[in-house]
């Protein structure tokens, strides 16, 4: 059989291909909402076109990325029938309930998700908003359900075979399967860490190269709060999991350990290579009578080794081992990194220094890796959880060598998937770059103009410092006419569905670029992202407009200023300049001059008395505000802008253009 | 009624509305590729605009049918997918690249490669893909596809012929809907006349197409020819009510009346195929009772598509409406 012995390592191979290609999507799927609930959550509360900036920004991320899971998880549903066969044909009746759940958890998300991306100017910017926790939650429940079937893979539970065949499926097994609770906990926190911690990323690389702007700050500071906070939730988790697996799956924890000799006083075994001959780990570092004390909380206890079971029910202790170690090496890190950022912030803040967090180089670096640590170890992760269950495709029932298909067309299916799959990844890693690099909407930082970087305690010099060349898609503010610059860049970095939602673009123009460029170029002077919070200006814009004039009125009505905003905003250039300057005094005292950017009627009842409220109560720790919100108002700069105004007022449509 | 039963009638429900709505979208894509002329640009926004909202969720009626087929009827599931693995991963990269490309054009703003190329995939992978799709459907009527010969579905010339019956309907259904989208909107409005006449010609090659394949369907499905025969009738005749009747809507510009009609002519078609192909899964291989799971199984499935489809639904409707409209320009 040795032909079959291939086939089975295709199918696997393709399995874990696809399954990994569709995980790295999946993640965003999970986490990237709740963040976006957070962020529009705090536009719509301050009216700050920061935060629809960074909203609209991973909005288009996510469409993206919400696409290419969608589509790569469509593989997967029909690969467990074209590769599986055997394995979907006797389980696929218990496996069914969270398949057809997971099928309308998606379903819903995939309505909401066409709701959110191009509603913004058909929604109220409330119910839009809203639309984003069906969203959220149909993508956490998915995953859940998702989960399900894998820990019943691993731990099966009620299923009753008499001479291989099943003769009862319980409904509801995979949802009593013991390794459900673990998994799922393990699985939702990595995905949220994978998500924030590559937010994070970004904007610290953003930061690195210099664009110190509100904008990058606060995208830091949400994905670094998302994985730093998840990091040492993380580790309960995982030990959870990790004893949870000791209970049910004993196998698997000796495969994680490299623990060939059953016994007690076992090791915990760090690094090292595991040797299949001898059963020892090479080079690992050995932490004596760790595995028993940790497992069993005496040495005493006796930890089940790889020996206890015959060589062909072992799972590769060598490719576990290994993957365990780079799990347990990146979630360390990440959790290392959160404890000292924990105790940095902290120190801060009762010092009264402003960003919470520390921006310096060094701490941007680190950021920079979280994301790529977070999905390190949730790709390694799995391949322990996958790994450790070997030779079983259902622990202790069907051997995954029993459920392969035997056709021969394994290995050019392989290698279409490979090209397919890589080619798309490579696209699409081109396409977030570019989203990635530049500010909300691709404008690029102006130092020459008042309004730079408003963050205290961002080294001002950079600004304009570096980034220099590395990126060929940002060209250097400070050449030549800002409009030139920003014109072409505006251009070249705006993308179509921000035409969906752009005003200026004439709806059916929606799907190029092409389209969406000509829309923007006369904004393009409009360019930097700058400061906090600029209360006047009503970027908003975007989705409420008509309806948001009626509201809007009520508003403007006590304060002077922006009685015309919310109508120039939609419509970027003209009318605006009237705008914007008096309301930045200090959007808190200040708040009814904001422009609303909700446009129901009760809105505006509420918008004078309940905003500060919820904004404080809400800006992390303390009043100080891990999001540094609150110096977002102390350094609104209100006396310095007023002649920005048009500037200001003009540029809300980055915002639009996200 | 057996449990089982049920729930093949709530996959024909899955697989009609995938054919009428997620065909749809694939049907734009064949517009998309054929877009011809000075408005060829105007006509490829115009599609692009209608799929993008809706296109996910049309898509999920497949892992519907998907899931509900591997969860109620394994045995069936396990040997479709070593059978019809060639039509099926044809579809799949269909699938694949038809998403992938479609939001690469709209999000890309030109980083991964020119906006043209990504429209080209988005073209031809939804042309592949539903018709790959009938292929894979053909084999189930005519029972000639097993594990060991793969390529056997494309070597039945019925079976092409579905396939490119597939594509046209699909064809057909895009460009009825796209002419009340382009009648929706002024600046839109200067496409319709080149629609409603794709519209019509998608009609007339799927009467043409349909007459084409009758002897082929007669001589290599004869199980599912004679009970197509015996029962399936009336539904024939619905169908074609439904395409004569969409071709008067669209010569009257009652464009709603035309989607409606439109969707009946496929639907009723569909409808008739399953209705002649049961009791048989997969012809001579499989029939429903034999691949049923277990009834316990079955029930909790209906009662979860149940409870699904009663938090989905309003949702979808919603939807639609939302994005019936032209977008609000000011």
């Amino acid at each position: 059989m040795v032909l079959a012995a291939d086939a089975v390592d295709l199918a696997r191979a393709q399995t874990a291909f696809s399954l990994a290609f569709h995980i790295c999507f999946a993640v965003f799927g999970v986490g990237l909402p709740w963040m976006l609930i957070y962020t529009q959550w705090r536009w719509l509360r301050t009216g700050d076109p920061v935060w629809l900036a960074l909203t609209k920004k991973w909005s288009r991320a996510f469409a993206v990325l919400f696409a290419v899971g969608a589509v790569s998880g469509t593989v997967l549903s029909f690969e467990f029938g074209l590769l599986w066969p055997a394995f979907m044909s006797k389980y696929g009746g218990a496996l069914g309930l969270s398949f057809t759940m997971e099928g309308f958890a998606f379903f819903a998300e995939a309505i909401f998700v066409g709701m959110y991306l191009y509603g913004w100017k058909r929604l109220s910017a409330r119910a839009h908003w809203l639309t984003l926790w069906p969203i959220a939650i149909s993508g956490t429940v998915s995953t859940l359900f998702i989960i399900t079937v894998n820990a019943w893979m691993n731990t099966p539970r009620g299923i009753v075979e008499r001479g291989g065949k099943v003769v009862e499926e319980k409904p509801l097994a995979p949802f009593t399967s013991p390794s459900f609770l673990p998994q799922i906990s393990h699985m939702l926190l990595a995905a949220l860490m994978c998500a924030g911690g590559t937010v994070a990323a970004i904007y610290a690389v953003g930061m690195l190269r210099g664009r110190r702007d509100a904008y990058h700050q606060r995208g830091l500071s949400i994905g670094l709060a998302v994985v730093l906070v998840c990091a040492p939730l993380q580790l309960i988790a995982g030990d959870w999991a990790g004893r949870n697996a000791g209970d049910h799956q004993p196998l698997k924890l000796a495969a994680m350990e490299g623990l060939y000799h059953t016994g007690s006083n076992a090791p915990f075994t760090l690094g090292g290579i595991y040797d299949d001959k001898t059963g020892n780990v090479r080079y690992g570092v050995e932490i004596p009578g760790m595995l028993s004390l940790l497992e069993g909380f005496s040495t005493r206890h006796v930890i089940t080794g790889l020996d206890s079971a015959p060589p062909d029910e072992r799972p590769d202790g060598t490719l576990v081992h290994g993957a365990f170690t780079v799990m347990i090496v990146a979630g360390s890190a990440l959790i290392g990194l959160s404890l000292l950022t924990g105790l940095v912030v902290v120190r801060r803040r009762r010092r009264g220094e402003t960003p919470l967090l520390p921006t310096g180089r060094p701490w941007l670096i680190a950021a920079a890796g979280t994301g790529p640590a977070a999905v390190l170890a949730m790709l390694t992760g799995w391949e322990v959880t996958e790994g450790g269950r070997q030779p079983w495709i259902v622990g202790g029932h069907m051997r995954v060598v029993d459920a392969v298909t035997g056709g021969d067309g394994a290995e050019p299916i392989f290698a279409g998937t490979l090209v397919l799959y890589l080619s798309l990844a490579g696209a699409l890693v081109l396409i977030l770059r570019k989203m990635a690099t530049g500010g909300p909407s691709g404008e690029q930082l102006r130092p020459g103009l008042p309004s730079g970087p408003s963050i205290p305690g961002a080294p001002r010099p950079r600004d304009g410092g570096d980034g220099r060349g590395t990126d060929p898609t940002k060209p250097r503010p400070e050449q030549g006419g800002d409009s030139d610059g920003e014109d072409g860049r505006s251009g070249s970095k705006e993308s179509a569905p921000a035409a969906a939602y752009d005003p200026a673009a004439d709806p059916a123009a929606r799907h190029t670029a092409r389209a969406d460029q000509g829309g923007h170029r006369p904004s393009g002077a409009q360019p930097v992202l700058v400061p906090d919070r600029r209360p006047g200006e009503p970027a908003p814009a975007t989705d409420p407009t008509t309806t948001r004039g009626a509201a809007g009125t009520s508003t403007p009505a006590s304060t002077p200023a922006p009685a015309s905003t919310p109508a120039p905003a939609s419509t970027p250039a003209p009318a605006v300049p009237s705008a914007g300057e008096p309301a930045p005094a200090g959007e808190r005292s200040a708040s009814p001059a904001i422009p609303r950017p909700r446009s129901e009627p009760h809105s505006a009842g509420t918008s004078g008395g309940g905003r500060p409220g919820v904004s404080l109560r809400r800006g992390g720790p303390g009043r100080y505000g891990l999001f540094g919100r609150r110096h977002a108002g102390k350094h609104a700069l209100p006396g310095r802008r007023p002649d920005s105004g048009a500037h200001t007022a003009g540029r809300n449509d980055p915002g639009e253009t996200r | 009624m057996t449990a089982a039963d049920l729930l093949l009638i709530v996959m024909v429900i899955g697989l009609t509305a995938y054919a009428l709505l997620g065909g749809a979208d694939f049907g734009g894509g064949v517009w998309d590729l054929l877009a011809r002329g000075p408005d060829a640009r105007d006509q490829r926004k115009l599609i692009s605009n209608a799929i993008g909202p809706v296109w996910e969720a049309n898509h999920v009626w497949l892992v519907f049918i998907v899931v509900a087929l591997f969860s109620g009827f394994p045995p069936a599931y396990g040997l479709v997918g070593s059978s019809l693995e060639i039509p099926l991963s044809a579809a799949l990269v269909g699938i694949v690249l038809r998403g992938a490309a479609y939001v690469y054009r709209a999000y890309g703003a030109g980083a991964a490669g020119p906006d043209h190329w990504w429209g080209h995939v988005f073209a031809v992978s939804s042309t592949i893909t539903p018709f790959a799709l009938g292929v894979a459907g053909a084999s189930l009527a005519t029972g000639r596809m097993s594990p060991d010969d793969p390529m056997e579905p494309l070597r039945s010339s019925f079976g092409l012929g579905c396939g490119l019956f597939a594509v046209a309907a699909t064809a057909f259904l895009a460009a009825v809907y796209l002419c009340r989208d382009a009648a929706a909107s002024p600046a839109t409005e200067h496409l319709v006349p080149e629609f409603r006449r794709r519209a019509t010609g998608g009609a007339v090659v799927c009467g043409a197409l349909a007459m084409m394949l009758l002897p082929l369907f007669w001589d290599q499905a004869p199980v599912v020819a004679h009970r197509f025969l015996d029962r399936s009738m009336p539904l024939v005749g619905l169908s074609v009510i439904g395409g004569a009747a969409t071709l008067v809507a669209l010569a009257r510009r009652q464009f709603v009346v035309a989607r409606l009609a439109a969707g009946l002519a496929v639907g009723a078609m569909l409808w008739g195929w399953a209705v002649a192909q049961y009791p048989d899964l997969i012809v001579g291989q499989v029939t429903a009772d034999s691949a049923a799971a277990p009834t316990t199984n079955i029930h909790a499935m209906l009662y979860a598509v149940a409870g699904g489809l009663a938090i989905v639904l309003p949702p979808i409707i919603v939807l639609y409406r939302l994005f019936t409209r032209p977008e609000p320009t000011t």
